[in-house]
Order: structure tokens, then sequence, then C-alpha cells
């Protein structure tokens, strides 16, 4: 995927504004007091996690019960208004990241796990084994990654389960190609000699001095590939291959309320639509933030 | 004996065509002794340290000789003997220090790990060894240094952090490779003096590898100077400073001096050594070569010329001779 390559680019704060003896912690302190870009991203994702746990139990209204008030355009009874249906999208919409966020984090998670485990394992064993991994990264890379996962989903069946899946297996080798190569790397610095040379074993090697300096860029990415996990989630459920209505989930709520827009009736799609997108990009200004934080290079 | 290295030879890159990094090199070091290792960039002083380890820079083997410790015969150790071995009884203070530790842990876990690693220990037992070590190798105030990160350090502390991991197990043989490079001046030789007295306190020899024949004239017992994949002359520290008897060691010496003396230079940088020179390896770049002496066709033995000094070169009496007075005063 490029949107790695892409992100890499991309320098949101500065760099060379910190000195080299600042700990990690102050200097992610430090970021959110000079900068109202991480304020904001930091702040984004608190609210979304906050909302993953308890966003359906501060819903003003019943999340699933059809009421007669249908279509009723935004207002301080209905915040974002109401759906055909009659169910309040305010309600729904600080509900569904039980759903989004959850399915995208533990996906996230789970690809980060996987990927890093088979990107150490292909780095160390370049023979026919990495060879593989690496054609069989190349391989789910090569296919649209949202065709993929309809085709997938549809294949496996359309659980909960399935979806998390398939969206973690098709993250796995963005970050296997990220580890794989970092272990590569470090494997010729000179503390991994160093190591060697006074007796530490291969698998010690591997997990406590290669492993801990490759996941520092692996956690950077594990925030930006969230943001993505998130849109493929609600993108299967907006084309009806994930999460089913009336199920509050950002996707289903764009989809049930698409057709709406030219009747006017905009709020049902903008404002799932809109609290979608202010996720992704604040899990993109975190990982932008943690990628600033650990790759100062010392 | 504490170690004894016989006819040791290392190949680089292919099988067929190999680049000969070191050529049946011998050496040996007693108990207690501080012995230098000096020689250019590239002529295979680092490649002979690490194979006494069991180890090779990335396409390098070891194809032929011995390497006796306390007796026993190191090469042909399986790879959890070696593992054993490393950092138990040789300890290795690698250059570039801070990028000898590893970025992402405490300094304090990484002598730890290296204790652990050999000895039965627990966490605790670990921890006091790490700052029993801290205080060792002079480190002020051991307790937050323990829990400082590697970019946290300066360049001495960083490199006295690496003697602490090497000596963890109090080894018996302790090899320094280019241990001062990137210090500056006043720092390399506290860091030595440091390295000197720790080595003493806890009984350890001490292999050190350098380019920098002032660092030799003031901490070493012995020096060995190597060239072209060889040992070319060794010597008691006092004999060879009065009268060094190899044209690398006088490269080596006018380099020291910053002598603009044209005659004591050798030319060009090191050669590769896929093809060896006929003769002696360095007669191409000599400023003593001569054919009458047999310098282009026959490749010299290490000539004893007494009490211990041995050199690599047919004309070793006219390089005696050719270094003017005023050098012989280091």
């Amino acid at each position: 995927m490029s949107h790695l390559e892409a992100e890499r680019e991309v320098e949101a704060f500065p760099r060379a504004a910190v000195g080299r003896h600042i700990r990690r912690r102050d200097h992610f302190v430090l970021l959110l007091k000079q900068s109202w870009l991480a304020r904001i991203g930091v702040s984004i994702v608190t609210i979304a996690l906050f909302l993953t746990v308890f966003g359906p139990y501060i819903a003003p209204y019943d999340l699933i019960a059809a009421t007669p008030d249908i279509y009723e355009s935004p207002s301080t009874t209905h915040f974002f208004g109401t759906d055909g249906s009659g169910f309040d999208i305010f309600s729904r919409v600080i509900a569904a990241p039980r759903y989004d966020v959850t399915i995208a984090l533990v996906a996230t998670i789970l690809s980060l796990v996987l990927g890093s485990m088979l990107g150490l394992i292909g780095a160390f064993f370049r023979g026919w084994t990495g060879e593989l991994l690496m054609r069989g990264s190349d391989s789910v890379q090569a296919f649209p990654l949202f065709v993929l996962a309809i085709i997938f989903v549809i294949g496996a069946g359309r659980s909960l389960i399935n979806i998390v899946i398939i969206i973690a297996l098709l993250s796995v080798p963005i970050f296997l190609r990220l580890i794989r190569s970092e272990v590569l790397s470090l494997r010729e610095r000179a503390f991994v000699e160093s190591a060697t040379a006074n007796g530490s074993s291969r698998m010690r090697i591997a997990f406590r001095h290669v492993l801990p300096n490759a996941m520092v860029p692996g956690f950077a990415q594990a925030s930006i590939t969230m943001g993505y996990a998130i849109i493929i989630a609600a993108g299967l459920s907006f084309l009806g291959a994930g999460v089913q209505p009336p199920t509050p989930e950002w996707g289903s709520m764009i989809a049930g309320g698409a057709n709406d827009i030219i009747n006017g009736r905009w709020w049902i799609s903008i404002f799932p639509g809109a609290a979608m997108a202010l996720t992704v990009f604040g899990f993109a200004i975190v990982g932008e933030m943690i990628q600033t934080v650990l790759l100062r290079r010392t | 004996m504490l170690l004894e290295v016989k006819d040791l030879s290392i190949e680089y890159g292919s099988v067929g065509a190999p680049n000969h990094g070191v050529c049946a090199v011998s050496f040996s070091i007693s108990e207690g002794e501080i012995v230098g290792i000096v020689g250019e960039s590239g002529s295979g002083k680092s490649s002979a340290m690490l194979a006494v380890l069991g180890l090779t820079r990335e396409g390098g083997r070891i194809v032929n000789g011995s390497v006796r410790f306390e007796g026993q015969e190191l090469l042909g150790l399986t790879r959890e003997e070696w593992r054993a071995f490393r950092g138990s009884s040789i300890g290795l203070v690698t250059q570039s220090p801070r990028a000898a530790l590893n970025p992402v842990r405490r300094v304090g876990e990484q002598i730890a790990e290296v204790y652990r690693s050999h000895r039965k220990a627990t966490k605790a037992q670990a921890r006091e060894r790490a700052l029993e070590l801290l205080r060792l190798v002079g480190i002020n105030d051991p307790e937050r240094r323990h829990d400082a990160y590697p970019h946290e350090l300066s360049g001495g502390m960083a490199q006295r952090i690496l003697i602490a991991i090497a000596l963890s197990c109090t080894p018996k043989l302790l090899i320094a490779d280019e241990p001062t490079s990137g210090l500056d001046a006043t720092v390399q030789a506290q860091v030595l003096d440091d390295l000197r007295r720790v080595t003493r306190e806890v009984g350890s020899s001490l292999a050190l590898v350098t380019h920098d024949l002032g660092i030799v004239a003031n901490y070493c017992d012995r020096v060995y100077v190597m060239e072209s994949g060889e040992i070319v002359e060794e010597s008691d520290v006092e004999s060879f400073f009065a009268r060094p008897a190899h044209p690398a060691s006088l490269a080596l010496l006018s380099k020291q001096q910053d002598s603009q003396d044209e005659a004591l230079r050798l030319r060009g940088a090191p050669l590769d050594r896929i093809v060896l020179p006929s003769g002696c390896f360095l007669h191409p770049r000599c400023p003593f070569a001569d054919q009458a002496s047999g310098c282009m066709t026959e490749h010299p033995p290490l000539y004893d010329i007494g009490a211990g000094h041995r050199s690599r070169c047919h004309r070793h009496q006219t390089v005696r001779d050719a270094l003017p007075s005023r050098y012989a005063s280091a």
C-alpha cells in the first residue's frame, strides 16, 4: 500500500525543535502544548475511545426503537434529526464507535501482532520461507483492498468476527513489509553485533534487541492503519456486506440516508459521515505524533 | 598462556576467488597482560579479534587455524557452546559506543541481561550486579544512570557502559576494538585509564585494538602490528618504540607524528587481497621495497631480531636504522 510511504513524507510536526535528551513522554506533552493540530487529534481519539466504551449508555434515545417522529430535521430535541424509521441520529452516531472503532481496533492489533511476527520470520529466514511471505504479501496487495474484503466477507459469512479477521488479514502485509525492512536493517546494527559478542542467543537477539526497535515504526503505522480499518469496516456496511442495520453503525447509516439526500434530508447521511471522517482524521494525526516522537533518531 | 591463536586465516566473499582478510595469523596473550593490536584500517585486526569470539563479518569464514583459550580449542564449538563462551570468558567492547547500545532499552537492563544470560541470578541480584559494575567503571550516581536510555548519555559514559557490559561476568580476557574512536582527546584518556584500572582490578587481560600508537605506548605491555592481513611485527612496547623494525610500523609512527617525510609513508590505500602480490604482500606500497633483497619474489618470514622482537621484513636492518632518532622518543 502506498499510504505508508505517503504518510512518511508528511511532517506535520517539527522534529528538530527538541533536543536529544528529552524523554518520549515529555516530547508528547510538548507537542500537545505547541500544536493545536496535536490537541485536536488527541481530543478526537480520546472522544472516540470514550464513546466506544460509553456511547450506547449515554445516548439520549433508544437506538433501535422505531418512533413516529420520522424525517425530523436537526433541532434541540433531536440534535442531528431523525431518519425514516424515526431513529434519533445523534444517539446512533455516538453509539456507532462501539462497532466501528472496536472492529478497527481489534483488527489493527491482530494485524500488528501477526504482521510483526511474520516480518521478523521473513527477515531472519530469508530462504523460501521469507520468499513465500513476501510473494504472499504481493498477491494480497495486488488486489484493490476493498474488492478483496467484499469477496472474503461474502465467502466467509457476514459475522462480526469474520469482518474483524478479514480486515486484520488484509492489513498484515503492510506490517509485514514494514517490520521486515526494519529488522533487516537493525540486524546489521552495532548493538546486535555487540549483544552477539557478549553471548546473547539468537532468540534473545530477535525478541529482546531487534523486535522492540522494529516495533517503533510499527506503532506509528498502527494508528494510521486504525483509520483505514474504520473506513473499510464502514465501507463494507455501506455496501451491505458488513454490520447490518438497524445496528447503529456509520457505514450503514450513511447508506440508509443516501437516497434521502436529494429530497433535502441531508442530515441522515452527513452526520455519521462527518463523525467517521473526523475519527479517521484524529487517528491519522495521532499516528503522525507517535511517529514524530518515536522516530526521533538518536 | 591465556589465549593462543595459531595460523588463523579468514576469507571473505566468493569461495573461488576469496578476499584474504586474515592470512595465517598467530598471536598469544597471557594472564594479566595488556596487548595492543595496531594497524591501518583494513589490515585485518578487527577480523582477527572477532574470530577469537567465533564471529565473522558478513560473508566471512574462518578457513584455517586454531584458537585455544586456557588450553581448550575453540574453533569447532557448537553454536550453544559459543554463546555460553562469549561474554563469560571473553568480553568484547566495540567501537562507536552509542551505536553499540540498544536504543530502546535502559542501560542497566542491558548490563543485567548479559549477566543473567550466563549466570543463574534473580532480577534483583542482576540489578545489584549492574549497579556494582556501574560504580566499578567510574559512573557517578549509578542508581540514576541505571535507568537512563543510551541517548541520554555522553559518548564517554556510553563507552563505560559497554565496558561494564563486557565485564559483567568477569571474563578472563577483554577485547576492546577501537574503544575510543569518536571520543574527544580528554575523554579518551579518562576512558582508557578506567579501562586499564578495571581490568587490573578484576584481573583480566586486555587486547586493545587501535590504530593509535600513542595509546599503545601509554597503555600496552606488548604490541602486534598487522598489515595486509598478517602480523608483520611483534615486540614488547619498549623495544618497539626504541627501534621499530617494519615499514608498516614506521608508517603508523610517522602518521602519528604528522611527519611529512614521504620516505617513511606507505603509498596509497590498502589493496584488496583477492590476488596476493608475490613476495612480500606490502611491496607495491613499500618505500623500502628492493629487488635485490627479494621483496618482490620471496615472502618474508617473521625474522627474530632479538628479545622477542620479530619483524616480517627482509630489510628489517635498514628499516631499523631508517628512523631518525627524534621519533624514538615516544
